[in-house]
């Protein structure tokens, strides 16, 4: 049975976002395998929606950075400033020390700061003035771009998009969805008299459940012959890295409890292959998107 | 596809080592024009210049069958036959432009591989055709490749000729022989050969003693007997015209010759072909086989010539019992001289005759004379005059066995005892690796027979007195080292013997096994395996050979296949294609539970059964940690029994 | 002949597409000997009547040893298709007119290599070493935009001696978006409205704040807007660009074009203005009856678009 938190959490979520079902739930299975999300889409059609809705529904303190080629890593990170009271340097934390984070067009950061960013998501912690400093648990980046090649953007070089357990797109709504959209109410005011539906102590809980989800020999047998397959370098330029199969892997028992379930099958796999290694396949030529290339992958590697 | 300079190098190389045995027997010119197109197609190739026009050609190809009609006056036949093979291949170079007119060309190599069996058929000459074989298959293979690779080509066309070596033997085994030949081609069997001839004068024996090929092998069922009993009794020679020894009439075949006593030696005879009707035995035969008979004289003569190697038993024991008389007409036979020449020697028997009247002393007389005076055996006695006999006794005095067998029936005859020359061989070389002699044309020999009433012919070899080691031991034995025998015969050192030994071994047990494999012998061998008739051969010929390309299969198959370890998902991949022939196929990628929902849709009548099958193989697979071995078991049983019911798609 | 008769028997069965990879299995390999195989056979009968004929032991050995190489290389030929792999590969888009490459995936999963396997007519695939894959691009000649399939694929083989030819039928599902035929000679993009959007095509040069891209500098350009991180070959520095964000990007309308009557005509044009765009890395954005698709550049953007306009009231739009 599907964890009573859990279904309360997507209907409520559901109602918010209209017709993005698998999104919400895509980004839920993200933050329950402790991993962070990549949403690479157009302006406007929910980004922030979506990320203020989670940080509302998980009872978790929110806050958002808009990259900018000028953005300072102390923008982010925060800085120490003189207290002429105390006569000592005091530490104000940036807008990173929080739960969920938004990161806004990522790709619009200069290298420097995406790399400021990017580990403090790996590591879970931030370097400034020497000193290190730990995140708060749980930490949940969102980060969004728009889809690459503008002139004068740092598009995310491949080591860093590996660190995104998943990437989504949201697109655009479909017509019902849009009609709610224009005839309902301010989604942002909805958002905000939204109660709590998954407390952080129980959220911590699926955390730890994640991973003790079963997931027999023969499903790490599956993975690994995707992960196996996508190395051959004549099907893609770029395989999936030891991290990605064990995102692969945990967002699958995610998606699992998720669902209910107790036992991690090929076909949870199969679900968050594309947006697990989508950004992470590259094509041994030329163009082609990189769910497309999780879909052949997917179509390539027998199960049983 | 065109050819490259790669392939038609390989394509000349290989045709060239086909050849290079049939340029022995074929006239030069043929060798010749090959060396020439040869040439001429490799520079073509080399400088990529254009082949000669189609009229050209033509005119070549007329050119060709004519000369080759002018050599042999037919295009039939073999030697016409492979000649005009070797023409046309040498032609249809000059038109190889794509892979189809290499393979034709490669057929007709392989045409050619077959037709110099028709002239050698020695296991050296195999292993030859073996190689030969192999280039052409390696060819082959070279031509068909997009990527021209000669190692592999050479490797991959040797590991597909032997893996088809089993078929091969079986099919050898097994193919229903027939008497050939199915019909009859100009020229086929009129080869000379070396051997014993129908007539004898002075250096003819001589002449053949110097042959080392072998005439005949002979096994024997209980020992070897002594070398120097071992006469092989062959033509026997009545008529002398003061020079050459003749038999004018052809001993007539008789139903019984004479009455035989004494211990019987049983042998069988591998005579090489000689294209003679005779065949040599030891004296006294009991009775010939079938297909031979026997003639007054004690020659063993085959009904038709012998062309091919033919193998006879003969049974013989050492006395014979002959009549107290000579009949008329061979005693005046027996006695004839001509009526002038060699009056010396004539006169020497009227002493003979006046001094011993006793026969039997007169014999001992002469071959004493023969003896005592210095007279020298040797391979090579000077020429004699026209009075033969003279020249030989009284001044020569050197001379080989023939000379003395022809001089001592001369002076016998002179003398008035009924005498006649015997030729054939005497002795022979034992095998010990095969346990069978080896008797050589080196060890042609004449002798005589002589009548004595009361005793009947009583053999007489006065080469035995003049050099007793030949007749005991051989020819190697009695000669001088100066004298010119052929080299292998005299080899003294014992290991080369021994190879010289071993070697003929293996062509004697070539020989009895596998060239004479025919009809009599496929017989003979199937019938001791308990397979006696054409059915049951076809049966086990398609049984043997489908077994073997099932056990080929089997373990390609077996090193081949993917290892599904588990037999849960064996089971499943089993189910999977069964459901798969109702139509509903999964594909490889599809995850279970995804299929179980596809059949639930799509056939509902048959997922009532297979739904928990499907639910519990899931579980068992994907959400336990151990299973029992006794829960594997019931499911793939279930796997296995669950029937699939092929009714129309809901 | 023989060969058109067997391959229309073999297709029969043939009618589904099949997704994902398909492995070769015993009973969809088919196999006959060619025309070699058939003068071989023929050489082999003549050679065993010499062979009975003379009686002769060796020439039989030599007839059956042939004989049983033809088998043999019929096991062989059935053995370089059995259990391959057949998967579609990534493939490129193409311009009506143009030739579509479709990428195979030849997958040997075995312990063996595999020689000379043919995908399509004439396509070859030399080599396949053990547990390795090789790839062949099959072309096919485009005439019209939508999703073109290379239909029934066949996978052959006459390896070793070509005595024999195995073969199989696939119909891969696998597809390439055919974009339109762009018009070379059409004019330079209309700049058009769109209808109570207020918005134009107009680049700004001097307004707005958000980065659009470099431009070559030309004399008379703002100096403070000048940037010398690109520079052109003759050293000239580049010229930043910022465009509003409200007002972005060129509007490529179906009304602009619609005078031109036929649909086809009217993709062309618009294909060819979509190409032009992307080329000055202009932000652009694409307006068809029933569809939109916001401004934006880059090379996905330009596949979105064209994609579109290929895919524009086409039949194989709803199918997929």
């Amino acid at each position: 049975m599907m964890h009573p938190k859990i279904s309360t959490t997507l209907e409520v979520a559901n109602e918010v976002i209209v017709g993005k079902d698998r999104q919400i739930r895509l980004a839920l299975t993200c933050l329950l395998a402790r991993g962070h999300l990549l949403i690479e889409d157009h302006p406007g059609v929910g980004k922030t929606t979506l990320a203020h809705l989670l940080a509302q529904l998980l009872g978790l303190p929110f806050s958002r950075i808009q990259f900018t080629t000028d953005l300072l890593p102390a923008d982010i990170l925060g800085t120490s400033i003189y207290d002429r009271e105390q006569a000592r340097f005091s530490f104000h934390p940036g807008p990173i020390f929080t739960s969920i984070l938004l990161a806004d067009e990522i790709n619009r950061a200069s290298p420097k700061i995406q790399s400021a960013l990017l580990e403090a998501m790996e590591e879970h912690q931030v370097t400034v003035d020497g000193e290190t400093r730990k995140l708060p648990r749980p930490f949940f980046v969102i980060a969004t771009q728009n889809p690459e090649d503008y002139i004068g953007t740092y598009p995310l070089p491949e080591s860093q998009l590996d660190r995104f357990m998943m990437r989504i797109t949201l697109g655009y709504p479909d017509p019902a969805a849009e009609r709610l959209l224009l005839s309902g109410r301010n989604r942002q005011d909805m958002i905000q008299e939204l109660d709590t539906t998954l407390d952080t102590s129980t959220l911590t809980e699926l955390q730890a459940l994640v991973e003790k989800i079963h997931s027999s020999d023969a499903l790490l047998d599956y993975i690994q012959d995707l992960v196996r397959f996508s190395r051959d370098p004549i099907n893609f330029r770029n395989g999936l890295s030891p991290r990605a199969a064990l995102a692969l892997l945990r967002s699958a028992q995610a998606w699992t409890l998720l669902d209910g379930r107790d036992a991690v099958l090929p076909e949870d796999v199969q679900q968050v292959l594309p947006s697990v290694a989508g950004h992470r396949l590259r094509a041994s030529h030329e163009t082609q998107a990189g769910t497309d290339l999780a879909m052949l992958l997917m179509h390539a590697v027998p199960v049983a | 596809m065109a050819v490259s300079v790669t392939v038609i190098g390989w394509l000349l190389a290989t045709l060239s080592v086909v050849l290079l045995p049939h340029t022995l027997h074929l006239p030069v010119w043929i060798t010749a024009v090959w060396i020439a197109v040869a040439l001429w197609r490799y520079l073509i190739a080399r400088r990529r210049s254009g082949l000669p026009p189609a009229l050209v050609r033509f005119a070549l190809v007329l050119a060709a069958i004519t000369a080759v009609v002018a050599q042999y006056g037919t295009v039939l036949g073999r030697d016409a036959g492979v000649s005009l093979l070797i023409v046309m291949l040498a032609l249809k170079l000059l038109e190889v432009r794509q892979q189809r007119d290499i393979i034709i060309t490669l057929f007709l190599a392989y045409f050619l591989i077959l037709s110099q069996f028709l002239f050698e058929q020695s296991v050296l000459m195999l292993v030859y055709l073996a190689l030969a074989s192999w280039l052409v298959t390696s060819t082959w293979m070279l031509s068909q490749q997009s990527v021209v690779s000669s190692r592999r080509a050479l490797r991959q066309s040797a590991i597909l000729l032997l893996q088809s070596v089993p078929v091969m033997l079986v099919l050898f085994l097994l193919f229903p022989r027939i008497q050939g030949p199915l019909w009859k081609l100009p020229g086929d069997s009129e080869v000379s050969r070396t051997g014993i001839s129908d007539h004898m004068s002075p250096g003819s024996i001589s002449k053949l003693s110097q042959s080392n090929e072998v005439a005949f092998r002979v096994e024997f069922d209980q020992g070897t007997p002594d070398h120097a009993t071992l006469y092989w009794r062959g033509p026997v020679l009545w008529d002398f015209d003061g020079r050459s020894w003749r038999d004018r009439y052809r001993g007539q075949a008789v139903e019984h010759w004479v009455e035989t006593s004494g211990r019987p030696i049983t042998y069988q005879v591998i005579l090489e072909p000689h294209n003679r009707h005779w065949l040599f035995g030891l004296d006294y035969i009991i009775d010939p086989g079938i297909n031979m008979s026997i003639s007054g004289d004690g020659q063993l003569l085959a009904h038709t010539k012998i062309t091919k190697r033919i193998r006879y038993e003969l049974i013989s024991r050492p006395v014979a019992h002959w009549p107290a008389q000579l009949p008329a007409a061979q005693l005046q036979r027996a006695l004839k001289l001509p009526g002038y020449g060699n009056p010396r020697s004539r006169e020497l028997a009227e002493q003979l005759h006046r001094d011993y009247p006793d026969p039997q002393h007169r014999i001992r007389q002469l071959l004493q004379h023969f003896g005592q005076d210095p007279f020298t055996y040797t391979l090579t006695p000077p020429l004699l005059g026209r009075n033969s006999v003279d020249d030989f006794m009284f001044n020569t005095r050197r001379g080989f066995c023939e000379h003395y067998a022809s001089a001592f029936v001369f002076l016998m005859r002179a003398s008035g005892i009924p005498a006649r020359v015997v030729t054939g061989y005497q002795g022979g070389e034992y095998n010990q690796l095969g346990d069978y002699l080896i008797v050589r044309q080196s060890d042609a020999h004449a002798w005589t027979e002589v009548w004595l009433d009361q005793q009947g012919w009583v053999r007489i070899d006065p080469t035995a007195a003049i050099a007793p080691e030949r007749i005991e031991s051989g020819i190697e034995a009695a000669l001088p080292d100066a004298a010119p025998v052929s080299g292998l015969l005299r080899t003294d050192i014992g290991f080369l013997r021994d190879l010289v030994l071993a070697w003929d071994g293996i062509n004697n047990l070539w020989n009895l096994w596998v060239l004479s494999y025919g009809p009599d012998l496929q017989n003979k061998v199937l019938r001791q395996l308990g397979i006696i008739n054409w059915t049951q051969m076809a049966m086990w010929m398609t049984v043997l050979c489908s077994l073997i390309v099932f056990l080929y299969l089997f373990f390609w198959w077996k090193s081949e296949r993917e290892v599904i370890d588990d037999p849960v998902v064996k089971a499943y991949t089993r189910l999977c294609q069964r459901l798969a022939k109702l139509g509903i196929k999964r594909p490889l990628w599809e995850g279970p539970a995804n299929y179980a929902r596809r059949i639930q849709r799509q056939r509902p009548d048959l997922f009532a059964e297979l739904g928990p099958i499907l639910h519990d193989y899931q579980v068992l697979r994907y959400q336990t940690a151990d299973s029992d071995s006794s829960s594997r078991q019931d499911l793939i049983r279930r796997m296995r029994q669950t029937r699939l019911k092929r009714t129309t798609a809901v | 002949m023989l060969q058109q008769w067997a391959d229309r028997l073999s297709a029969r069965h043939l009618a589904a597409l099949e997704p994902g990879a398909v492995r070769l299995h015993r009973r969809r390999i088919y196999i006959l000997p060619t025309v070699h195989g058939l003068f071989f056979g023929l050489a082999l009968l003549v050679m065993l009547l010499s062979a009975i004929n003379y009686s002769n032991s060796l020439a039989f050995i030599l007839t059956f040893l042939l004989g049983s190489l033809f088998l043999l290389s019929l096991i062989k030929t059935h053995h370089n298709l059995l259990g391959l792999v057949l998967r579609c590969g990534p493939s490129r888009p193409v311009f009506a007119g143009q030739t579509a490459m479709f990428e195979i995936n030849l997958h040997n999963p075995g312990k063996r290599e595999r020689y000379d396997i043919i995908a399509g007519d004439d396509t070859v695939l030399p080599i396949l070493a053990a547990d390795s894959t090789g790839r062949v691009l099959l072309p096919v000649q485009t005439h019209q935009r939508g999703y073109i399939s290379p239909g029934r694929v066949r996978v052959s083989t006459a390896y070793p001696l070509s005595l024999t030819r195995a073969w199989s039928w696939w119909k891969p599902e696998c597809k390439v978006c055919v974009y339109p035929r762009p018009e070379t000679t059409a004019p330079p993009p209309v700049k058009s409205g769109l209808a109570g959007s207020g918005q134009t095509t107009a680049s700004r040069p001097a307004q707005g704040d958000e980065f659009a891209g470099l431009r070559e500098y030309t004399p008379g350009d703002p100096i403070s807007r000048l940037t010398w991180r690109r520079q052109n070959a003759q050293g000239m520095p580049s010229l930043k660009q910022f465009h509003d964000q409200v007002d972005s990007g060129l509007w490529l309308t179906w009304e602009s074009v619609s005078h031109l009557g036929d649909t086809e005509r009217c993709l062309s044009r618009l294909c060819q203005w979509v190409l032009e765009c992307d080329a000055r890395n202009e932000r652009y954005g694409l307006v068809l009856p029933g569809e939109q698709i916001e401004p934006a550049s880059g090379s996905e953007h330009r596949h979105q678009c064209l994609q579109a306009l290929a895919l524009y009231r086409s039949p194989q739009a709803q199918r997929n």
